[in-house]
């Protein structure tokens, strides 16, 4: 839905980093690149930025 | 018993610590996971959420966003009042939740907590409470984690030394005097590389005594004071044991 404010598996915070990585790799990135930027070290956390798909916008649509 | 920064980078510390036995460490970690206590939003009295989140995905949200702690003004149990009012359309942010005392505020400033479209609104406020990671993960001020100080044991020539430091993936190996040191043991990955090169003249051993803490705080409390605190809660059950223990005659 929304990009979760910690990681999962270890429970540091990663919301914040989501909107700036995904900026990065629409401009076509690479994504490996913009995590080691970003300082997302453990491999718990890329995941987490990785695999996100944001899905608001689109349930957005279906609220009066 | 001797502690030693080797590491330090943005949230992150690392520790050596020497001369100790891995039960003490144990026993800091634990403490540190469990009883130092931080500020965490808990209480809520949603009064307008026209969002897309239900109001307990936006409360287990904010929950979750670590909370600078004052440890001088603030004591286990005691409460902040903070508020969240917005107006979309907009990316509702962290930064966005004001707090009654200026001293407590968002550590991380850019998660988003929810998008309002045109005409929708958020109304929240929220209580902060001090307590520790025993209750909810939360209120945990760090992760921390401990490893036994790696050391190749065994003597050998300058020529297979060579090979030897260039198989380690880190490239932390130094060579002296006919052995073999690791460098900076907390970069270390035991991948066992060395051991392999050096051909049965090597042995990666791990010590009993010495250890490399590794503390990354969250944000609410510095790293020494999670360790300082984590200290004096361990302090302070030992002597309420002491206490119990003269009762009996």
């Amino acid at each position: 839905m929304i990009i979760p404010v910690r990681c999962f598996t270890c429970g540091s915070v990663i919301g914040d980093l989501y909107y700036r990585f995904e900026e990065e790799v629409k401009k076509g990135r690479d994504p490996k690149e913009v995590l080691d930027e970003l300082g997302v070290k453990r491999y718990c956390c890329r995941r987490m930025l990785l695999s996100h798909v944001e899905l608001i916008d689109e349930i957005m649509r279906y609220k009066v | 018993m001797k502690v030693k920064k080797v590491f330090e980078d943005g949230n992150e510390v690392r520790l050596l610590v020497t001369g100790t036995n891995i039960k003490l460490i144990n026993a800091i970690r634990r403490a540190a996971m469990s009883d130092v206590p931080v500020l965490a939003i808990e209480d809520l009295s949603i009064h307008k959420n026209d969002s897309v989140l239900f109001d307990e995905y936006i409360g287990a949200r904010l929950g979750l966003l670590p909370l600078k702690t004052d440890l001088k003004s603030y004591k286990p149990g005691d409460r902040v009042k903070l508020v969240l009012k917005e107006k979309g359309p907009k990316t509702v942010m962290s930064s966005d939740i004001r707090s009654l005392d200026p001293n407590v505020e968002v550590v991380c400033k850019n998660v988003p907590i929810v998008k309002l479209k045109e005409g929708q609104e958020i109304f929240i406020e929220m209580e902060a409470v001090m307590s520790t990671g025993r209750e909810h993960a939360k209120w945990q001020p760090a992760l921390i984690a401990y490893n036994e100080v790696p050391k190749l044991e065994g003597k050998i020539g300058e020529k297979s030394a060579k090979a030897v430091l260039q198989a380690c993936p880190k490239k932390i190996l130094e060579y002296k005097a006919g052995k073999i040191i690791i460098d900076r043991p907390d970069e270390c990955d035991l991948c066992g590389n060395c051991e392999e090169a050096g051909h049965g003249k090597l042995k990666l051993a791990l010590s009993n005594s010495s250890f490399i803490l590794r503390v990354e705080t969250y944000g609410g409390i510095s790293n020494l004071d999670v360790l300082k605190k984590a200290a004096e809660a361990l302090e302070e059950k030992c002597k309420e044991f002491e206490a119990e223990l003269k009762k009996i005659k």
